[in-house]
C-alpha cells in the first residue's frame, strides 16, 4: 500500500505529517483528507473570526497530489 | 489475590473470602480466543456470560456503509455481557482485539452467585453501572472534546482501569489496538488519529511502540485530557461506607 502524508496549513504555518498513513490508493487518500480536514475544522474554527481557511495536502513520495481547502466566511447581511 | 475479576469487583462491594473464591471458581471455564474474532454477534442470544481474563476485547457495531464504531474497550476483569440475562438479545457485537483468555460463565451460575451472596449481586450490578458511567464519559468525549484531548482521555482511562487490575508497570500498558481500531473507537479518520498520536509523542506525553503504550507524564496527560477518574467509581465501596455512616 502506498504511504501518503497529510500536512495541514492554517494560512500561517504548516504542520507536517512526517509519519504518514498507508492507504490503498489516491481515492482513499482523497476521502481521508476531506474527512480529516472537516474533523479538524470543527474545533479549529474560531466563531469570532470573519474567515477561516485551512488546507491539507495529499503528498506521496514528496509529490503533492492533491490540495484540499476548507474555507468558512461570515458576512454581515444587508 | 491477583485475579483480575476479584481485583476489579472488590472496588464495587465488600466481598468476603467466600465471595472471592466463588468468583474465581465461576471463572474456571476458560477459552483461548484468537485476536480479532467475534465472541458474540449483534442479534445473538448468548447463554453464557463472558469475562475477559487476559487480553483485550471491544464492543462494536457495524454500520450500513461497512464502517465500524467501537463503543467500549474490555480489559481483564471486565464482564462482556452481564446484561443479556435481562435483555435477552445482544444489541451490539463483541470481539477480541488481541489473542485473549475469556472465561465463560453459565447464566445459571451467575444467578446462583447473585442469589446466594448479596455482596456479589451488588458487585455485578456496580460493574454494569460503571460500564454506563464509562459510556457517558465516551459520549462527552466524542461530542465535546477535540481529537487530541479525546484520545489523551482514552489513554488516561485505560491506564487507570488497567492499574485497578494490576496490569500497569512504570505507567506503561499493553495497547494492542491498531490506529484503525483507535480511529473506530473515537469516530475520527485514521489520518486524523495518526496526526494526533504524532502530536502526543512530540509533546512528550506518550510513547507507543510494539503494542506498549507508555504515559511519559501521567499528571500532565491527565491535565491535558481534562481527565477526572471519578466516573470510574473505583471508590464505590468507600463511598458506600461513608454514606452508611461508617468511618
Amino acid at each position: 500500500m502506498p504511504r501518503y502524508h497529510f500536512p495541514l496549513s492554517d494560512g500561517d504555518a504548516e504542520t507536517p505529517d512526517p509519519v504518514g498513513t498507508d492507504l490503498p490508493d489516491i481515492e482513499a487518500a482523497r476521502l481521508a483528507a476531506v474527512r480529516t480536514l472537516l474533523e479538524i475544522a470543527r474545533y479549529r474554527v474560531d466563531g469570532a473570526a470573519d474567515s477561516t481557511r485551512l488546507s491539507m495536502k495529499v503528498v506521496e513520495q514528496g509529490r503533492v497530489l492533491l490540495v484540499v481547502e476548507f474555507a468558512l466566511n461570515v458576512q454581515a447581511g444587508w | 489475590m491477583a485475579h483480575p475479576v476479584v481485583l476489579k469487583l472488590k472496588r464495587g462491594a465488600d466481598l468476603s473470602v467466600d465471595d472471592t473464591q466463588a468468583l474465581v471458581d465461576a471463572c474456571s471455564d476458560v477459552m483461548t480466543v484468537p485476536g480479532r474474532e467475534d465472541l458474540i454477534e449483534e442479534g445473538a442470544r448468548p447463554s453464557n456470560v463472558h469475562v475477559v481474563l487476559e487480553g483485550f476485547a471491544c464492543r462494536y457495531k457495524v454500520l450500513p456503509d461497512g464502517g465500524r464504531q467501537i463503543m467500549a474497550w474490555l480489559v481483564p476483569g471486565d464482564f462482556c455481557d452481564l446484561h443479556v440475562a435481562i435483555l435477552g438479545r445482544m444489541d451490539h457485537s463483541i470481539a477480541t482485539l488481541t489473542p485473549s483468555k475469556i472465561a465463560r460463565i453459565g447464566q445459571d451460575v451467575v444467578d446462583r452467585l447473585t442469589s446466594t451472596s448479596p455482596a456479589l449481586g451488588r458487585a455485578l450490578w456496580w460493574a454494569t453501572l460503571v460500564d454506563e458511567g464509562i459510556l457517558r464519559e465516551w459520549l462527552t468525549n466524542m461530542g465535546r472534546r477535540p481529537a487530541d484531548k479525546q484520545i489523551a482521555h482514552l489513554f488516561c482511562e485505560l491506564l487507570v482501569r488497567l492499574r485497578t487490575v494490576g496490569l500497569v508497570e512504570d505507567d506503561e500498558v499493553f495497547m494492542p489496538l491498531t490506529q484503525n481500531e483507535l480511529a473506530d473507537s473515537v469516530g475520527l479518520s485514521t489520518v486524523h488519529v495518526n496526526r494526533v498520536v504524532q502530536e502526543l509523542r512530540e509533546k512528550d506525553l506518550i510513547a507507543w511502540q510494539d503494542k506498549r503504550l507508555k504515559i511519559r507524564d501521567v499528571p500532565r496527560l491527565m491535565q491535558f485530557a481534562e481527565f477526572d477518574p471519578t466516573y470510574l467509581h473505583l471508590s464505590a465501596v468507600d463511598e458506600a461506607d461513608r454514606g452508611a455512616g461508617r468511618p
